[in-house]
C-alpha cells in the first residue's frame, strides 16, 4: 500500500468509531471485561441522555451488548464489547496508525 | 484517551476506596503475627504444628474469603458509587506467561536465599539486611503502581515500607523475627492506610440514584 493509498483509507474509517464520544467508550470497554453505565458515565464526562444515546448507537451496530439487570433492588446497566465491536476497534486502530505514520514520514 | 491509560484509570478506580490495602494489610499483619508467635513458640513446643497449620489455614481464608468478602463490599460501597468495573480474565499469551516465569524464577531465588540465610549462624548481623532488601523491594512494587495508577498515597507508603525496613533491620532481630515484623508493621500501616482511602471515597462519593442514571 502505498502513502497515497493509505490516506486514502482515511476515508474508509469507521465512522460510527471515529466519533470522540464513542471512541473513548470503546477504548474503556476494550480494555474490560464489563463496565456499568455510572462508570461510563464518570469516566467518559458526558451526560446521561448524551451516553445513553451512544450506547444505543453502538448496540444497534452489534459492537457492544447492554445487559439490565438489578443489583438487589437497584436497576444497573452493564455495557460490554462484543467480538464484532473488538474486531471494528483494532482494525480502526491500525488504519488511523497507519494514517498517522504516513502523515510523519 | 489510549488503551493504557483506559486500563491504568481502571485500576485506579479498583484502589481507590482502599479496600484492596485493607485486604492485604488484614493478610500480612495476621501472616507476620503467627510467623513471630511460631518464632517464639519454638520447634519444640506442642503446639508448633497447630501454629503452622494455622498460618496456611488463614492464608488460604484470606485468599478465599478477600474473594467473597471483597466482592461483596465493592457491590454495597464503590459500585453505587463511583459505578461497576470487571477486568478481563486472566489470558495465558506469549507475554503474560514468560511474565509468570520471571516472577517464579525470581520467587525461588528469594525464597532459597532466605532459606538459606536463615539456617547461617551470625543471625543477628544478617537479619539486618533482609528487612531493608524487603522494605526496598515493597517499595519498588509500590512505585511502579503508584507511577501507573497515580495514586500518591502509595509514594508514601513506598517511603515508609524503605523507613520500617531499616528501623527493623537496625534492631537486628534476626531473620525470621525480622520478615515477621515487617510483615507485621506494614500490614497495620496498610489497614490505617486503608481505612483513611476509604473514609476520605466515602465522605467525597455520594451513593449515586441509580434510578435516575440508568438509561
Amino acid at each position: 500500500m502505498n502513502d497515497s493509498d493509505t490516506l486514502q483509507s482515511m476515508l474508509d474509517v469507521d465512522r460510527l468509531i471515529h466519533e470522540p464520544a464513542r471512541l473513548i467508550i470503546l477504548s474503556i470497554l476494550y480494555v474490560l471485561e464489563s463496565a456499568d453505565f455510572l462508570y461510563l458515565l464518570r469516566e467518559t464526562g458526558l451526560g446521561k441522555g448524551n451516553l445513553s444515546s451512544h450506547l444505543t448507537r453502538l448496540e444497534e451496530a452489534e459492537y457492544i451488548t447492554i445487559d439490565k439487570t438489578y443489583r438487589g433492588k437497584t436497576p444497573v446497566t452493564i455495557c460490554r464489547l462484543t467480538g464484532a465491536g473488538q474486531a471494528a476497534f483494532e482494525t480502526y486502530r491500525e488504519q488511523i496508525k497507519n494514517v498517522v505514520t504516513t502523515m510523519y514520514r | 484517551m489510549n488503551t493504557q491509560s483506559a486500563l491504568n484509570r481502571a485500576y485506579a478506580h479498583w484502589l481507590k476506596d482502599g479496600l484492596f490495602e485493607i485486604g492485604i494489610g488484614v493478610l500480612l499483619t495476621g501472616v507476620g503475627t503467627l510467623r513471630a508467635i511460631i518464632h517464639f513458640a519454638g520447634e519444640k513446643s506442642a503446639a508448633y504444628y497447630w501454629l503452622i497449620a494455622g498460618l496456611l489455614v488463614f492464608m488460604f481464608g484470606c485468599a478465599f474469603g478477600f474473594n467473597w468478602i471483597g466482592k461483596a463490599l465493592k457491590a454495597r460501597i464503590t459500585y453505587p458509587r463511583t459505578g461497576y468495573i470487571a477486568f478481563k480474565p486472566f489470558s495465558f499469551n506469549y507475554k503474560s506467561i514468560l511474565g509468570m516465569i520471571v516472577l517464579l524464577i525470581f520467587a525461588g531465588i528469594l525464597g532459597g536465599m532466605l532459606g538459606m540465610l536463615s539456617t547461617l549462624p551470625n543471625q543477628q548481623k544478617i537479619g539486618v539486611f533482609v528487612p531493608i532488601g524487603q522494605g526496598i523491594v515493597g517499595a519498588l512494587a509500590l512505585t511502579y503502581t503508584a507511577q501507573r495508577v497515580g495514586i500518591k498515597r502509595l509514594y508514601y507508603l513506598a517511603a515508609f515500607s524503605i523507613g520500617v525496613g531499616m528501623v527493623i533491620g537496625a534492631l537486628g532481630v534476626g531473620v525470621v523475627l525480622g520478615i515477621s515484623f515487617f510483615y507485621l508493621c506494614s500490614g497495620l500501616v496498610l489497614m490505617v492506610s486503608g481505612s483513611v482511602a476509604l473514609m476520605q471515597f466515602l465522605r467525597s462519593h455520594e451513593p449515586v440514584d441509580l434510578n435516575s442514571v440508568s438509561q
